[in-house]
């Protein structure tokens, strides 16, 4: 009875040993902690006799699918070509404010630091002097200088730029619909919302797919009213609108919302909608779109998932999806809301102000990384290109004349160390300069529809709309945002699923200014006017 | 030879049925998932609800099998559990021990026990402790600060109050000193306890993810549940519309499902051999008289 | 004793002790860049911010009811279901069951609550067989505020009732099986052997975990909620975690997050010494 629990013992023991060793192997190779102020006589780490001396720069970001290993053959290229030893460490998006909180909170702030948006954290951050100003660097720098001011002004605090922002397009979600569905019911294109209305009640009611079964219907629809299906500026949650006393107001409570979830409760007393869209996520209602269920959602040119097109595709080997044109507002305008055009910022800490060389190492490889390749281009006859990419044959493939990036090439190309994204995001001149149809989609059908979409942002889009309150600071709006966009949209859900009259619209914006709406819309037309 | 009345059979079959019930009940979920993993997109896409897969597709699994980085989440994971269990058991059993009978000062400690099992300081300065003792990414952050789990230690420790007296002091009265009354009255008669809190804690590693997310720098120390948090959570709104990818695209409900399964899975076999600890008749025939 | 006592206090001591003096971020604005020293101090503010709005009173009572649905229901099914499992008299049979009701333990709530949608959404599996059967109109579960509460609890027994037994059956394995023996011999049928034998010999360890539940009765399982809940049922479903989470907690005001837990932990442990000094009233062993 006593050998048994001695065995058992002896081999936990093992166990153990085993892993204290497997943790001190580890440790040793693991990421150094991220230190904050910085020794500038650090020593050359690869012995080689250097001109320029060897940078330890640390370095933490987010990602969401590849996440590049702290020591790898790109970190080793870096050590190379620019005498710069990055630290990286890169952690789920999802989690990544709670992590840079406790390693901020632990006095350990990197060198280089990405923050996801310009929200009340950054700006207090900023305040409390934990970043560095760049201001004196913009025109320094190739790449920098590409930045418009639209773009800058929606983070800059007190005046000053404390990032540099990653590439991001201004594309917004356009509306897509059944193409083959509105051909069989002899339908046109909608060019408004009445004729969108009656695209969906149609797909509902006249069997669009001619299966002789009672399958299908119009809008695909998820949680919190998504997507927003809006046709343009006019319509969506940009600050377009004016009040009586010529005050900006938000999208969300203006005209152009209003007329939309009419539209959408219209459709959903016919059955046009996903029946229970508020308790369906973003995943569920791609699945009613791309299921051959529902005919009208919306497409973008970039981030789409391929796996959904071609899964309809084989489901329904005819199904034709369109990009449905900008509409013409009421004012005469057509065109949709510019998005931020900047997605994620990188930071460099304030500690650095005492090392402006290490800064210049910083923002030079920033700059190349984010220098502009035409993607005709991009093949190994560009050394820049095939550098970053880490080479040809080991970081990327040309395959049909395209690069196409390796399994694992996160590691192994330099360009996730360069203080910009894991991915390369070059900082491109236009929208379509990005060409996302051929670069980013991989089947020759996705990149045809993928290319619809931009053809029509092309046409349709000449004049987007920038949105005044971007960067405007609101206080009411960080403590307050969340609740009042959650108490607008479910509001707003009760009254496209018929709980609510959409005829109390006007009475449901007051309430919403009651919870502290007015003093967000006083705050927000402060800031605009001081722009100005 | 027990007498089966007629009302002892109409009981065992009642209480089999509802309990057969309930298993498939929960059961047949799994199945769900079990097929999507083994699904294509597009039969994914057209069936609410598949039982079974109409196409075995094994895309989602040589995803991330292919991916050696799950294989190390694995390890690291496996590692942590076994190695973590041992001591979770030795620091909670001994302490729980201590406290199941009475000395002076017993109850205020179990009282304190208590109370950390109620207030929570929070990530910041747990974290900063873990820092400051320099485990911050090893694998002994992820075992030292969830040593002891306060619930364990006081549901451990009902379970020593309840071994009666009397044996304890039999073993007095032989003259044994109280580590010897531990290691062979106490231990030999707390297997079910010590199998099934060795499970708990084996879980609860097995499962954690947070303190991987919040301690561990390197990916290739991060457990498998972050990878799997990884996989699964992707599917966000913002995060697919600002994806640029050059690659695949991310993970499809396929790959989810897979990533689910096969992180449930070796938890899942050690069971059956914790199992034999459960049986009844432990007790028998260690009080005479 | 206090050899076996030292180590385990020790570690509660460093992890557990040391830790609670940063707690006072609930009383600071707490700056991760500031650090504890440099925030300023604010006192009740974060405190008075749980309470600055009315509907924060029908948040509590939905917490509360949630909580003691929880308790009434989930709480007990768990001791019913091990009290089954027991009585089965052939092995294999009983290991069986055990390993799959322990399976939905392991999935998360975003697997859980997918697959409630599926199943109960207006064209979810449920409303498909009304239709095929009963030629019934599709009934929106989901959407209906009297029905949110007790499909959490509902989830909640699915997915750990079978996990939960495993307690009870540890307690019920260390049962001296003569007891049994002796009550046949004096007759006593199924149900009475369990009544006399079976639950008294875990009424100890029930009572154990019922204060320890209620020291937590202030959760309730913030990620199940947020998943379920939806415009429609948000007066009946909002609860002070989901509501301080609406209060923008995920901006990482750790000082808010701080002061709402150390309200629960107040809240919890008033109520466990309520319960503690009950169970010793009634004869039993409290925790302390």
């Amino acid at each position: 009875m006593m050998r048994q629990p001695l065995s058992i013992l002896r081999f936990f023991v093992l166990i153990c040993a085993i892993a204290v060793l497997f943790a001190g192997c580890t440790a040793g190779s693991g990421t150094q902690e991220p230190s904050k102020t910085t020794d500038p006589s650090s020593p050359s780490q690869t012995g080689q006799s250097s001109e320029g001396k060897m940078h330890d720069i640390s370095f933490m970001s987010y990602a969401y699918v590849r996440f590049p290993e702290p020591e790898s053959p790109g970190v080793e290229a870096i050590r190379q070509k620019f005498k710069a030893n990055v630290q990286s460490q890169y952690i789920l998006a999802s989690d990544f404010n709670t992590k840079l909180s406790v390693v901020m909170a632990s006095g350990a702030m990197p060198d280089v630091v990405h923050i996801m948006s310009a929200d009340a954290n950054y700006i207090k951050w900023a305040r409390e002097g934990a970043f560095l100003p760049l201001d004196d660097y913009i025109d320094q720098y190739e790449t920098f200088k590409l930045v418009p001011d639209a773009v800058w002004d929606q983070f800059r605090v007190d005046g000053k730029i404390y990032s540099i922002p990653m590439y991001s397009p201004t594309y917004v979600q356009s509306i897509t619909i059944r193409q083959d569905w509105l051909d069989r019911l002899g339908l046109k294109v909608p060019t408004n919302y009445e004729e969108l209305l009656q695209a969906a009640i149609a797909f509902t009611h006249d069997d669009p797919d001619g299966n002789g079964k009672d399958d299908t219907y119009g809008f695909a629809m998820a949680e919190k009213n998504s997507p927003e299906f809006s046709g343009g500026a006019y319509w969506s949650s940009a600050w377009y609108h004016k009040d009586a006393e010529g005050n900006y107001i938000p999208g969300m409570i203006g005209p152009g919302r209003r007329e939309v979830v009419e539209t959408l409760a219209k459709a959903y007393a016919e059955g046009a909608v996903t029946k229970d869209f508020a308790v369906l996520n973003w995943a569920q209602a791609n699945q009613e779109f791309y299921s051959g269920k529902a005919g009208i959602f919306i497409g973008i040119p970039n981030g789409m998932e391929e796996g959904y097109y071609m899964g309809l595709l084989e489901i329904n080997p005819e199904a034709v999806v369109t990009s449905i044109p900008y509409f013409v507002a009421p004012d005469g305008s057509q065109g949709s809301l510019l998005n931020q055009g900047y997605f994620g910022l990188t930071t460099l800490s304030s500690a650095l102000a005492d090392d402006p060389e290490k800064v210049e190492k910083i923002l030079t490889m920033l700059d190349y990384s984010r220098t502009f390749i035409p993607p005709e281009e991009r093949t190994p006859d560009n050394e820049h290109y095939d550098w970053l990419m880490g080479g040809v044959g080991v970081g990327y493939d040309m395959v049909d004349g395209r690069p196409v990036v390796r399994e694992g090439a996160e590691s192994i190309a330099p360009v996730g160390y360069m203080f910009a994204r894991e991915e390369w995001r070059p900082w491109a001149p236009s929208n379509e300069a990005n060409q996302y149809s051929q670069m980013v989609y991989k089947d020759p059908k996705m990149q045809a529809f993928i290319a619809k979409i931009e053809a029509m942002e092309k046409e349709y889009n000449k004049t987007p709309y920038a949105d005044p309150s971007r960067g405007v600071y609101s206080e009411t709006w960080a403590q307050q945002g969340l609740e009042l966009t959650n108490y607008l949209n479910g509001e707003i859900t009760k009254m496209i699923s018929g709980h609510r009259p959409v005829s109390e619209w006007d009475q449901m914006v007051q309430e919403w200014k009651d919870r502290g709406g007015a003093d967000y819309i006083k705050e927000i037309n402060e800031g605009i006017r001081a722009k100005q | 030879m027990l007498y089966r009345s007629v009302t002892d059979r109409c009981f065992d079959a009642v209480n089999i049925l509802l309990l057969l019930v309930t298993a498939v009940l929960m059961f047949f979920p799994f199945l769900y998932i079990f097929s999507v993993s083994f699904s294509s997109m597009r039969d994914f896409l057209e069936n609410e609800f598949l039982l079974w897969p109409k196409e075995w597709v094994t895309d989602a699994y040589r995803y991330i099998l292919g991916n050696n980085r799950f294989i190390r989440s694995i390890w690291v994971s496996a590692v942590v559990t076994v190695g973590g269990t041992f001591l979770n058991l030795l620091f909670t059993v001994t302490m729980a021990y201590g406290l199941s009978r009475p000395f002076f000062g017993q109850r205020p400690l179990i009282f304190m026990v208590l109370f950390t099992f109620l207030f929570h300081a929070g990530i910041i300065p747990t974290y900063l402790i873990v820092k400051e003792t320099g485990l911050i990414d090893t694998l002994w952050a992820l075992i030292i600060p969830v040593l002891i789990s306060p619930w364990n230690l006081i549901v451990m420790r009902q379970f020593f109050r309840n071994i009666p007296e009397e044996l304890t002091e039999a073993a007095t009265v032989d003259g044994a000193n109280p580590f010897k009354i531990f290691s062979s009255v106490i231990l030999p008669l707390s297997k079910p306890a010590l199998a099934t809190f060795g499970l708990f804690y084996a879980v609860s590693h097995w499962n954690s993810y947070f303190t991987g997310l919040l301690y561990m720098n390197n990916p290739s120390k991060w457990p498998v549940q972050v990878l799997l948090r990884q996989i699964v959570i992707v599917n966000d709104n913002t995060a697919l519309l600002e994806q640029q990818g050059y690659v695949q695209a991310p993970p499809a409900e396929t790959i989810q499902m897979a990533a689910i399964l096969l992180a449930t899975v070796p938890i899942l076999i050690i069971y059956p051999f914790l199992q034999k600890h459960f049986a009844k008749g432990v007790m028998l025939g260690s009080v005479k008289g | 004793m206090y050899a076996f006592v030292l180590p385990g206090l020790l570690y509660f001591l460093i992890y557990k002790y040391v830790p609670l003096i940063g707690a006072v971020i609930a009383f600071k604005d707490y700056s991760v860049f500031r650090g504890f020293q440099n925030s300023p101090w604010v006192g009740w503010k974060h405190f008075e911010r749980i309470f600055d709005n009315p509907e924060v009173i029908q948040v509590l009572i939905n917490t509360l009811v949630l909580s003691f649905l929880q308790i009434a229901f989930a709480f007990p099914a768990p001791i019913l279901l091990a009290v089954m499992l027991n009585e089965v008299r052939w092995e294999w049979l009983k290991r069986s069951l055990q390993s799959i009701v322990y399976l939905p333990h392991f999935l998360s709530w975003v697997v859980v609550v997918g697959l409630f949608t599926i199943f109960l959404r207006s064209e979810g599996l449920i409303n498909n067989m009304f239709g095929l059967w009963f030629g019934l109109d599709s009934i929106p579960f989901l959407q209906m505020p009297s029905l949110f509460k007790p499909l959490l609890v509902l989830e909640v027994i699915w997915k750990e009732t079978g996990w939960s037994t495993i307690i009870f059956l540890a307690a019920l394995a260390g049962v001296n099986p003569e007891l049994y023996e002796a009550a046949v011999a004096d007759g006593a049928g199924r149900l009475r052997r369990i009544w006399h034998i079976t639950l008294p010999a875990i009424r100890s360890t029930v009572v154990i975990l019922l204060i320890l539940r209620l020291g937590t009765v202030l959760d309730n399982g913030f990620e199940q909620v947020f998943l379920m809940l939806n415009p429609y049922v948000m007066d009946v479903g909002n609860v002070l975690d989901t509501y301080v989470y609406y209060k923008g907690i995920e901006q990482s005001n750790f000082s808010f997050a701080t002061a709402v837990g150390l309200f629960k932990s107040v809240v919890g442990l008033i109520l466990v010494v309520g319960a503690n000094q009950l169970a010793k009233k009634f004869g039993g062993e409290g925790i302390y």
